[in-house]
């Protein structure tokens, strides 16, 4: 029970993070700051996404670290060149499912 | 999208299962806290027997990012219903986020929605799997590549701009030169870092030039 209480109070703190800014939110609006929106989403999902797989990639052995870093810049490779978004994850995650199998 | 927050769900769902939870509290977390990091935190600071004072700091540190997101999502077109405007921030997470980036702005909130919707009902159907089978799964040796395989497309159509190329360079170095902060807080250090010193930059190069 003080477990359950904790998750939900805890649960509770994290939707209160998410729910403040879109309920209550108001941006001021200025070039630096419209710039800086517009700049925040490259920034964080490129440093939330890339350095973990390379760094996760190195420490695994050769083999399965080169099909693992394959399976990525295939997926990048693919959107970038094609645009297409199914075929660019479908050839990434049978890469990756090929490191797993080794 | 939702295969990556299947292959996500199951281990995470199994990992939690194995720190020892009671049964209710592992089937209800995933809902409650909809953060998979948050969650496996969470998870090995209650198998560290930590105070709850610790635990709270981390997971709000390692959420940090949400608040970002929330902001960013705040300057767009809301819907009207008080409602709508109560339920739409839980569904919040990178994947959804980077989802309605895609759309044009009027319809970013809507899509957010539904996409979140759709991703939430894959995320806690599969931790529960994942909880059940957590003696059968094999782990996943390789999990730490699915976010960027899953998230590709949308990164690419993303980096587009001198400026945004730019960001993106800055934050992948800066992203692998802080990794090892504590409580995740790198990539969000190096986003913003990186933003920093690419207008800087740029506010520099317009004035020379």
């Amino acid at each position: 029970m003080i477990e359950f209480a904790a998750v939900l109070g805890l649960g509770l703190v994290l939707y209160a993070m998410k729910a403040l800014p879109f309920v209550f939110g108001k941006v001021p609006q200025s070039r630096l700051g419209n710039q800086v929106l517009d700049l925040l989403p490259v920034g964080l999902l490129t440093a939330l996404l890339l350095p973990p797989a390379l760094i996760g990639a190195v420490q695994d052995p050769a083999v399965e670290a080169l099909l693992a870093i394959g399976a990525v810049v295939a997926a990048l490779g693919i959107s970038a060149l094609t645009g297409q978004a199914a075929l660019s994850i479908a050839v990434g995650l049978i890469i990756l499912a090929i490191a797993e199998t080794i | 999208m939702t295969m990556g927050a299947t292959l996500f769900g199951l281990a995470t769902g199994a990992a939690t299962a194995s720190s020892g939870l009671p049964a209710a509290v592992n089937y209800a977390i995933p809902t409650l806290f909809y953060s998979g990091v948050g969650q496996l935190a969470y998870a090995q600071l209650f198998a560290l027997g930590a105070p709850f004072a610790s635990v709270l700091a981390a997971l709000v540190l390692i959420n940090l990012r949400y608040l970002i997101y929330a902001t960013i999502a705040s300057t767009w077109p809301r819907p009207r219903s008080r409602l709508l405007r109560i339920v739409t921030p839980y569904f919040i997470t990178e994947t959804s986020f980077a989802m309605a980036l895609q759309e044009p702005l009027g319809d970013r909130v809507r899509f957010l929605l539904g996409a979140g919707l759709t991703l939430w009902t894959t995320w806690v159907v599969t931790c529960v799997i994942g909880s059940l089978l957590a003696d059968q799964l094999p782990p996943l040796k390789h999990g730490y590549a699915v976010p960027a395989i899953v998230l590709a497309p949308i990164l690419m159509a993303l980096i587009k701009g001198r400026l945004r190329i730019a960001v993106a360079a800055v934050a992948f170095v800066l992203g692998l030169v802080l990794f090892g902060l504590p409580f995740r807080l790198g990539p969000l250090a190096a986003g913003m870092a990186a933003i920093a010193i690419v207008l800087a930059a740029s506010a520099i190069w317009e004035r020379v030039r």
